[in-house]
C-alpha cells in the first residue's frame, strides 16, 4: 500500500482525490495542541502528531521510515526545505552559473562551493534578508577562507579584480597557472589586508583609500597591507600612491609584478 | 510528493528512526545514548541543527547552507524531489 493508502487506512479519511495529484501532494508533520489529527488543505496534508494514540504513532512512524528508505523521499524540516528551494533558484540563475563555470578548474573545488554559497548570501542580502546565520554556516564549514571568499564576492572583487587578473595573466606569453594560483591565494588568504585600486579612483582618492586603510589597520595592530592593481593606468596610480605615502612606511615596499598585474606589500 | 516537518515535530521524526536527543542536546541512538548520530561528513548534530533525513543509508543532515548546497547537487527527481 502506498503512503496515501496507508494514511487513509489509519485515519479513516478519503484521500482518493489526492492520489491523482500524487507529485503535488505535500505531507507536513506538526505537533500542535488540539485534538485534530489530520487536516487536508488542497494538496497539503497536515498531520498533528500530538493527539495520536500508541497504535497510530507506530503506524505513522512506519510510513515515515518507508517514505525515506523505500520510496526514497527526502524528509526535511520546513526551514531546510525552504532554504533548499531558494538556494536552487539562485544557484540556477546565470550570475551563479556563469561565474562558477568561469572559475571551475582555476580555483580549488571547495572554493567553488564557498563561491556558490557566497553568491546566494549576496542575493539574500540584496533583497534585504538576514544573512548572519548563512555567513556563520560558511565560516563553520570553510573557516576564514570561506569568510574571505564571501566578503570578496560581496564586495564585487571576484568579477572586478580576480576575473580580470586571470584574463590579464593568461594574455602573457609566459603564463603559468601557478602564477595565477599564487596571486589568487594571496588575495583569498590575505583579503582582510588587501586594497584594490581600480579605474574609477582618481589619484588623490586612491591615496586617501590606502591612507584610510592604513589608519584602520593600525587600530587593530595590523602592520601591513597588499595593494592590488590591474592594467597600466592602475599600476601608474599605485606608483603615485607609493610616492605620496612612502615616508610613512617602516620598510621598503615589496613589489611583485607580472605583466600589468601588480601587488605591492607595504609595511608601516 | 514532498514530506516535511516543523520544529515542533522533530522528536516524533527522530523517534521514527530510533533516535533521540541526549542531555547535551546531541542526536543519539535511542538504544545507546552515548552513540551520537553523525552526518555524512562525520559531524555530530544538535537537535537545533537537525535539518532532516535523506535517502541513501538514512542520512541525517544539518540545517545549514553548505548542507543545502550538497542536497541541491545530490537530490534528483527520482528521489521524490523536483530540481
Amino acid at each position: 500500500m502506498d503512503i496515501l493508502g496507508n494514511l487513509q487506512s489509519i485515519f479513516k479519511i478519503d484521500l482518493s482525490g489526492l492520489k491523482k495529484l500524487q507529485t503535488k501532494v505535500q505531507i507536513i508533520f506538526q505537533a500542535f495542541s488540539n485534538n485534530k489529527k489530520i487536516v487536508i488543505k488542497g494538496p497539503i496534508i497536515i498531520i498533528n502528531t500530538n493527539p495520536l494514540d500508541k497504535n497510530e504513532i507506530i503506524r505513522v512512524q512506519g510510513i515515515i521510515r518507508d517514505a525515506v528508505d523505500k520510496d526514497r523521499i527526502p524528509l526535511l524540516q520546513d526551514d531546510t526545505q525552504k532554504l533548499l528551494e531558494d538556494f536552487k533558484h539562485v544557484d540556477s540563475e546565470s550570475v551563479s552559473q556563469n561565474l562558477t563555470a568561469y572559475f571551475k578548474g582555476k580555483i580549488p573545488a571547495t572554493d567553488i562551493e564557498a563561491l556558490r554559497q557566497s553568491i546566494y548570501v549576496k542575493a539574500v542580502s540584496d533583497r534585504g534578508g538576514d544573512i548572519q546565520k548563512l555567513k556563520r554556516d560558511i565560516t563553520a564549514r570553510y573557516g576564514n577562507r570561506g569568510k574571505n571568499i564571501c566578503n570578496l564576492y560581496s564586495a564585487g572583487y571576484f568579477t572586478s579584480q580576480i576575473q580580470p587578473m586571470y584574463e590579464e595573466m593568461i594574455s602573457q606569453p609566459d603564463f603559468s597557472p601557478s602564477d595565477f594560483n599564487t596571486a589568487y591565494e594571496m588575495i583569498v588568504i590575505e583579503s582582510p589586508y588587501a586594497v584594490f585600486i581600480n579605474r574609477e579612483m582618481a589619484n588623490e582618492s586612491a591615496v586617501k583609500e590606502v591612507r584610510d586603510r592604513i589608519d584602520t589597520a593600525k587600530k587593530y595592530g595590523i602592520r601591513y597591507l597588499n595593494i592590488h592593481g590591474i592594467g597600466e593606468a592602475n599600476v601608474d596610480k599605485i606608483v603615485f600612491i607609493l610616492e605620496k605615502l612612502r615616508s610613512d612606511f617602516s620598510l621598503p615596499e615589496e613589489i611583485k609584478r607580472q605583466g600589468n598585474v601588480i601587488v605591492v606589500k607595504i609595511q608601516f | 510528493m514532498q514530506i516535511t516537518f516543523d520544529k515542533s515535530a522533530k522528536s516524533f521524526i527522530l523517534e521514527s528512526f530510533d533516535k533521540t536527543t541526549n542531555k547535551e542536546g546531541y542526536l543519539v541512538e535511542k538504544g545507546n545514548l552515548k552513540q551520537r548520530v553523525l552526518t555524512q561528513n562525520g559531524q555530530d548534530i544538535t537537535e537545533e541543527e537537525f535539518g532532516g533525513i535523506i535517502p541513501g543509508s538514512t542520512i541525517f543532515v544539518k540545517n545549514d547552507l553548505p548542507t543545502v548546497m550538497e542536497l541541491s547537487d545530490h537530490l534528483k527527481p527520482s528521489d521524490g524531489h523536483s530540481r
